[in-house]
């Protein structure tokens, strides 16, 4: 019925996502209970400003572990081979799981920003929360990279801990849990280098919660892709010659 | 297909829901919407500006400012035509300050708003002028000055805290408490302030007043409506103001550290304090008047009455140094436990400046551990809740147009509160320069004075003096000329009975006593002291009638040279009054002034 194979690679997606909701349900709501506690009851007053980092904390998330983790075990588990010898081009295998990551971010973005309208105070115009969601969604492509490449490069158990031990201080040295301003001098510095802190900037800039430099947090992004995109098509050539 | 349609289904609804988020309350649907508002002078909008409206940042907004009032505040505010438009870009405009614990004598109103603090809690002054401040706090015209609100006369022992000022003190009894405050309040008081203050925190000893006193004083104060606040300075003091029902307390206590019982009782209470975090500083060795004279935003508009109160000293300031930490620790522990902090400097008291060292205290509240915008807070939607100033602390539509813009970001970097941009009262702009900004110093060489003055070569000018003057118990006479070996001759009785005894003698720089005359030009006082004290203490008394004088102890027994460029508190232009005197153990004395001459 559906003969296209990317989509068909989108309703297995959307299937194993709906099948397992042990897995989807927690991946969904940890970023946002964690913006319920630290932007909600710990930061009142700081409720638009956290709204924008916490959910980058939580696309960025959501992007590095369908990808990273979910690509290292379908590895492991042969799926990845058995996809690799079906008729199903490459690009449709991308396709579906980007599906489901991009899913994940659009589904965290619009949960936190409910909370917070509800509960937070936080009054946007509509452009602005449709702007907030698109850049997010969108913003957690690079990261679906970022993903793909640690996925296809790292050892299936090895996988979730270092998925983790990138994840949890990139957010923060990002200043996506207290905001870079507050950091000391030096990781205020290290805080411009690294790509979340980009990709923040862009939602605090469409919220109108801090002007941001689009040329420079879009030139970091772009070259953060380009590497994560070069560091894919290495690990899928890797994989070509390894698995035998 | 199904499963397509599910997930369309599922996209199309986290799509509804955005569309149905809440948008920004209809704020610009006010005065602009119904065109430029009436009433004479054209309507200010701060566009593009960070508005900090007493609770929340509100980025890239407008600030329309008309008719005295706020009209509109915030993202979608339609410049109507004909506003003075001011760029906001790269600034942030404040609610104007609140000062929650200030005594406002002289130009004192003044020097706080051109600094951005357009109103003041005064917490003890003669109630004279209430009628007037009382009418022109509820007036939207253009002014020169911060609004007032004063609790009047305080309420302390004969001879407590507050008696030592030179004016009579009404004081409470616990039988006539409710007289007491009744007259207070009939003669305009706001609030009633209670001292509770035994010295001490302070290495002395007062009369205070009894805790059923107190208690009675609460009571009538709420049986009136009105509140009643506490000055303390120890904590057994702040534990019996809240057992005593007190609505809050205006200095933190400094003998001990806020600990876990009396953030409970406060709790409990519901009770607020106002740290005067500047105002302990100086009194704890931390004088602000160096970093404050050379500030780089303040330094330069501060007036000669600002400079003045910054130039003086607490007596014994530097050996409570060691206390200071324990302070911020307390402030910090108060704020973490949620006790409602209100910013108060206690100005003009010694170190401290009227507007200026409110910007300090915001300094000092983020150093213990508040984030700027909870400083912030507690200079502006905190005092407006706690004391019930609905149209003040705040920058929302129908607010009083009292606004501070200041450049940079103070809710990251606090210290950008002192650097003002502009100041609004009423909506209208204020003049950010001292009416008669002070007179540089000349350089003595740069201005021929003559020969040095010998003071002692103008018997006619020296008068004995104590803090008879005050009430005090203390005397002293000048011994006449022919027994005098040499010199001046003092003799007196220091006598306990006022809060810091003293006696001595005084030259006067007029024939007229304390009349003002301009000695600039002067360099430094010369003099030499003979008498069993260990130091004596020199005061100035300068600029305005009834400042604080400046003073120095010196040594006895040797030639001692006050230099005037390191007295900043004295204004020479209006010097009145120069002052030895014996100060501390009661008991009789006896010296001379031999040398005393001005160059």
């Amino acid at each position: 019925m559906i003969a296209n194979p990317a989509l068909r690679l989108v309703e297995a997606q959307w299937l194993n996502l709906v099948r397992t909701p042990a897995y989807t349900l927690p991946t969904l709501l940890f970023p946002v209970m964690f913006y319920g506690f630290f932007g909600l009851v710990m930061l009142p007053g700081q409720s638009l400003p956290l709204l924008c980092t916490f959910a980058t904390f939580g696309v960025m998330g959501a992007a590095l572990f369908s990808f990273g983790v979910g690509i290292a075990l379908e590895r492991a588990q042969g799926w990845l081979l058995l996809l690799r010898a079906s008729p199903a081009p490459v690009y449709a295998v991308i396709v579906g799981k980007a599906f489901g990551a991009l899913l994940f971010a659009l589904a965290i973005v619009v949960m936190m920003s409910a909370l917070a309208g509800a509960f937070g105070g936080v009054r946007l115009h509509t452009h602005q929360w449709l702007a907030l969601a698109a850049v997010l969604t969108v913003g957690a492509l690079p990261f679906c990279l970022m993903g793909l490449a640690l996925g296809l490069w790292l050892e299936p158990k090895a996988a979730p801990a270092v998925v983790n031990i990138l994840y949890l201080p990139l957010g923060f040295l990002s200043g996506l849990w207290i905001p870079a301003s507050q950091f000391p001098p030096l990781l205020q510095d290290l805080a411009g280098w690294l790509p979340p802190y980009h990709l923040a900037a862009l939602a605090l800039d469409v919220t109108g919660a801090r002007p941001a430099d689009w040329p420079v947090a879009l030139a970091h992004l772009g070259v953060f892709t380009l590497a994560c995109g070069a560091a894919t098509v290495i690990g899928w050539r890797r994989l070509d010659g390894a698995q035998r | 297909m199904k499963t397509l349609l599910s997930i369309a289904a599922l996209v199309a609804v986290l799509l509804l829901t955005l569309l149905l988020l809440p948008g920004p309350a209809p704020e610009s649907g006010g005065a602009a919407a119904r065109g430029t508002p009436t009433g004479g002078a054209p309507p200010t909008a701060i566009t593009n500006v960070r508005l900090f409206d007493g609770e929340q940042v509100i980025e890239q907004a407008t600030l329309l400012l008309a008719d005295g009032r706020v009209q509109a505040a915030g993202r979608d505010v339609a410049v109507p035509a004909g506003a003075q438009v001011v760029d906001g870009r790269g600034r942030t405009a404040l609610p104007g300050l609140v000062d929650a614990h200030v005594h406002v004598f002289g130009p004192a109103r003044e020097d706080a708003l051109r600094f951005g603090v357009t109103t003041l809690l005064d917490m003890f002054r003669p109630p004279t002028d209430a009628a007037e401040y009382r009418a022109e706090r509820a007036s939207l015209a253009p002014t020169a000055r911060a609004d007032l609100f004063s609790a009047g006369y305080l309420a302390t022992a004969p001879g407590g805290h507050g008696t030592q000022y030179g004016f009579p003190v009404p004081t409470p009894t616990t039988a006539d408490a409710d007289d007491w405050v009744a007259a207070r309040l009939a003669e305009g008081s706001d609030y009633i302030k209670i001292v509770i203050e035994d010295g001490a925190s302070w290495g002395g000893e007062l009369p205070t007043l009894a805790p059923d006193t107190v208690r009675a004083l609460v009571r009538a104060a709420h049986a009136r409506g009105v509140l009643a606040v506490a000055h303390v300075s120890t904590r057994a003091a702040a534990l019996l103001a809240l057992e005593a029902g007190a609505d809050g307390l205006m200095h933190l206590f400094v003998d001990a550290p806020a600990d876990a019982q009396f953030i409970a009782a406060a709790r409990e209470a519901g009770a607020w304090v106002v740290p005067t975090a500047a105002v302990l500083a100086a009194s704890h060795g931390h004088a602000a008047a160096a970093p404050l004279h050379d500030h780089p935003e303040l330094g330069a508009r501060l007036s000669v009455t600002q400079r003045q109160s910054l130039g003086q000293a607490f007596p014994g300031a530097a050996a409570r140094r060691p206390r200071w930490p324990m302070i911020m620790d307390s402030v910090r522990a108060l704020h973490e436990a949620g006790v409602p902090l209100l910013a108060g400097s206690d100005a003009p008291n010694p170190g401290t400046a009227q507007g200026a060292s409110l910007h300090e205290e915001l300094a000092w509240l983020v150093a213990a551990g508040l984030a700027p915008q909870a400083a912030l807070r507690a200079a502006t939607a905190v005092p407006a809740a706690v004391f019930g100033l609905a149209e003040r602390g705040c920058l929302k539509a129908g607010c009083r147009a009292d606004v501070l813009l200041v450049d940079g970001n103070p809710l990251d970097d606090i210290g950008a509160t002192t650097r003002i941009a502009a100041v609004w009262k009423n909506g209208h702009a204020v003049a950010l320069e001292p009416a008669a900004a002070p007179a540089p110093r000349t350089p003595a060489a740069a201005r021929d004075v003559g020969p040095p003055l010998e003071l002692l070569a103008q018997p006619g000018r020296w008068m004995a003096a104590s803090d008879q003057y005050q009430q005090g118990q203390s005397s002293a006479r000048l011994v006449p000329a022919e027994a005098a070996d040499g010199g001046l001759v003092v003799a007196g009785t220091l006598r306990t009975g006022f809060a810091f005894p003293y006696a001595g003698a005084m030259w006067n720089a007029s024939e007229v006593p304390m009349q003002a005359t301009d000695l600039s030009g002067r360099s430094a006082l010369e003099l030499e002291l003979a008498g069993a004290a260990a130091s004596y203490r020199v005061m100035f008394f300068s600029g305005e009638q009834g400042a604080q004088p400046t003073w120095r102890d010196v040594p006895a027994g040797q030639l001692v040279r006050l230099e005037f460029a390191e007295l900043p508190g004295v204004d020479l232009a209006r010097l009145r009054a120069i002052g030895v005197f014996v100060s501390g153990q009661p008991g009789d004395f006896e010296f001379a002034i031999r040398e005393a001459r001005l160059h």
